[in-house]
């Protein structure tokens, strides 16, 4: 490829950075950006109308793009919707309105799988309902009934009408936008399961014995993507992917490392996947969500004051490259008179699990 | 005699209809009638003065305040000297409700739909935030008006299975499941009732004799209802009700002011 073009090129060229664009050299392409600019950092690989039925999932950062896509006018999937009338903090609070189905978040490449392979009847997972003060939990929703169920029964109906829409969702839609969040978790020792959040942290209560802590590698979390793809593929053939990696840092780890290392570990390896993904499957596209948000030229403006949260602003300057590039200017200017309204700091309304690990955390200091 | 305004919406007229026939039977009531299409009604505000109507700060333009001088008689109506009020048509956001009983099983109120469930927690909490919405604007004050009563615009009668307009998909999905829809219907109601009880406002129901098993309304009862703008029923009409209707929901509305 690269002995091609040189050939094809004049004999004059010494070096094949010759010619490149400026957005191929760190001092064009970062040093000499406007801080708040994303530049062109995305070239999408495939366009996506506004006709398209689009299901999303993922951490809690894939709120945002679910919510960006809706305002703009994107066909966003909703098999749980409920009316208009209904507002937004009160469904969120019980996991409407927040993805094409109400499964909450999934952090984890193993929860998407293991969501997908539970709904086509493929798996039984262990532990599935927990509970606490008497009051039943969706062990993989822990969030979409903040005050519980009657009983363990009534969980597991909830459940079972709930896979029916999942199953739905996946099948009739043209696009999927899974952002990968996290690759710590849970898991069950004997049947592998995996839970969007510890045993324990708003319901049942955690045993070594039956609970191991795990975090997945590259090749799982890569070898998970690729049968999720299979098994929607295999139901809905003309489906096409769009993956992205979340911004957010971990709140808490269990690996052993600092926070900061546990989370550019996995940062790095869900990165490293999405790379991979790309480059072997040709209706899988990237958006570079992690790195708008995390680009040094912006230098950390993008995060809240704890430097976790990602600000409005951050997010808006995210989904504008995305719609930029998926869509006329019409919806652009549109999502912008809307984003311009939104209220700062609307991400302390999103819906995320692990923000109750917070909790564990003390306040001394760092030997 | 006590004087009673109704003023109201397109659905005041089936109540101007029934009146008419039951006047007789209530002669110490005088029923002053002030009512305009939708499209101009919401417009209409109270001034200090206590008048209703096309008062000073309303911007109607030419063609509405003619509508408004031809369907009600004239541009105000005094309501501080009245015994009572009665605000015919308010929005009551039942249609979301139904929606979500036409597309939940609802735990402990009702089952049969296809689709998802719905804890009790949650539609308790939905209900609550839909009747927020439906609660007038702030002039509707019970405190300041004696003897404030809201009448809800009727629910769609059954025959509207055969209408195509969005508006009634909900209501469509519900004519054929049981009485546990009527019941998470009532559930909204209850919870109307007592925020516009809050307000010192009383709230009447559609009346009971009027309504099938699904909590829809009986057919006949939307059979040769009017508008103001045009004087039969139209064809994918089925929230407008007629004379009988409005008698019915006449004699509950002034048994609930108490003045007879």
């Amino acid at each position: 490829m690269q002995e091609e073009l040189m050939a094809s090129t004049n004999a004059a060229i010494i070096s094949p950075y010759q010619g490149l664009p400026p957005r191929a050299f760190w001092r064009t392409g970062v040093s000499a950006r406007d801080p708040l600019d994303p530049g062109d950092l995305y070239t999408r690989r495939f366009s996506i109308t506004k006709n398209a039925r689009i299901v999303t999932a993922g951490s809690c950062f894939a709120q945002h793009v679910g919510r960006t896509l809706r305002t703009s006018g994107y066909a966003i999937v909703d098999e749980e919707a409920l009316p208009q009338a209904v507002s937004d903090k009160v469904a969120h609070r019980y996991g409407y309105r927040l993805y094409s189905a109400r499964y909450g978040n999934i952090y984890t490449s193993r929860q998407l799988f293991q969501l997908l392979r539970e709904a086509y009847g493929e798996f039984v997972p262990a532990e599935a309902v927990w509970e606490r003060d008497n009051r039943y939990y969706d062990a993989f929703r822990p969030n979409v009934e903040p005050d519980g169920l009657e009983s363990e029964a009534l969980v597991r109906e909830h459940r079972a009408a709930h896979l029916k829409r999942v199953r739905r969702a996946f099948e009739g839609l043209d696009v999927f936008i899974f952002t990968f969040g996290l690759t710590e978790t849970w898991i069950h020792r004997h049947s592998g399961t995996v839970y969007p959040t510890a045993p324990g942290t708003i319901a049942g209560s955690f045993d070594p014995a039956l609970f191991a802590f795990c975090n997945l590698d590259f090749h799982e979390v890569l070898s998970d993507f690729e049968s999720c793809r299979s098994l929607i593929m295999g139901n809905n053939p003309g489906a096409k992917f769009i993956i992205t990696v979340s911004p957010v840092p971990l709140t808490a780890t269990a690996s052993g490392n600092h926070i900061e290392v546990a989370t550019s570990y996995s940062k790095a390896v869900l990165r490293a996947v999405c790379g991979a993904l790309v480059e072997r499957y040709d209706n899988i596209d990237y958006f570079p969500s992690y790195e708008v948000i995390t680009s040094q030229r912006a230098g950390g403006a993008y995060y809240d004051s704890n430097l976790r949260s990602v600000t409005t602003n951050g997010v808006n300057t995210a989904m504008k490259l995305f719609l930029a590039a998926h869509d006329d200017a019409i919806q652009v200017e549109k999502f912008t008179k809307i984003s311009d309204t939104l209220p700062l700091n609307q991400e302390e309304e999103l819906i995320c699990e692990d923000l109750f690990l917070d909790r564990f955390a003390t306040s001394g200091q760092t030997k | 005699m006590k004087r009673i305004v109704v003023v109201g919406n397109s659905h005041i007229i089936a109540m101007r209809d029934a009146w008419h026939i039951i006047k007789d039977d209530y002669p110490r009531l005088n029923l002053n009638f002030f009512g305009t299409s939708g499209g101009i009604f919401q417009h209409l505000r109270i001034d200090s003065e206590m008048r209703f109507g096309c008062v000073q700060g309303v911007e109607l333009n030419p063609n509405q305040l003619a509508g408004l001088r031809r369907d009600a008689g004239a541009e105000t109506i005094n309501l501080h000297d009245a015994d009572a009020v009665i605000y015919v048509g308010f929005v009551s956001y039942e249609r979301p409700i139904a929606k979500i009983i036409a597309e939940f099983n609802i735990d402990g109120l009702c089952s049969g739909s296809e689709g998802s469930r719905m804890s009790a927690a949650a539609y308790r909490d939905f209900v609550e935030d839909v009747a927020r919405k439906a609660m007038p604007a702030e002039m509707w004050d019970g405190e300041c008006i004696p003897s404030l009563v809201f009448v809800p615009t009727p629910r769609p009668s059954v025959d509207c299975s055969s209408g195509t307009l969005p508006i009634y998909e909900g209501w469509k999905r519900l004519i054929a499941r049981n009485s546990e829809v009527a019941n998470s219907l009532d559930v909204y109601l209850d919870r109307l009732e007592e925020i516009f009880a809050s307000r010192a406002i009383r709230m009447v129901r559609h009346p009971a004799a009027a309504l099938a098993d699904s909590g829809l309304t009986r057919s006949e009862f939307s059979r040769g209802s009017a508008t103001f703008q045009a004087n039969i029923h139209g064809a994918e009409d089925f929230f407008h009700m007629n004379r009988d209707y409005g008698r019915l929901q006449l004699i509950d509305t002034l048994s609930a002011l108490r003045l007879v």
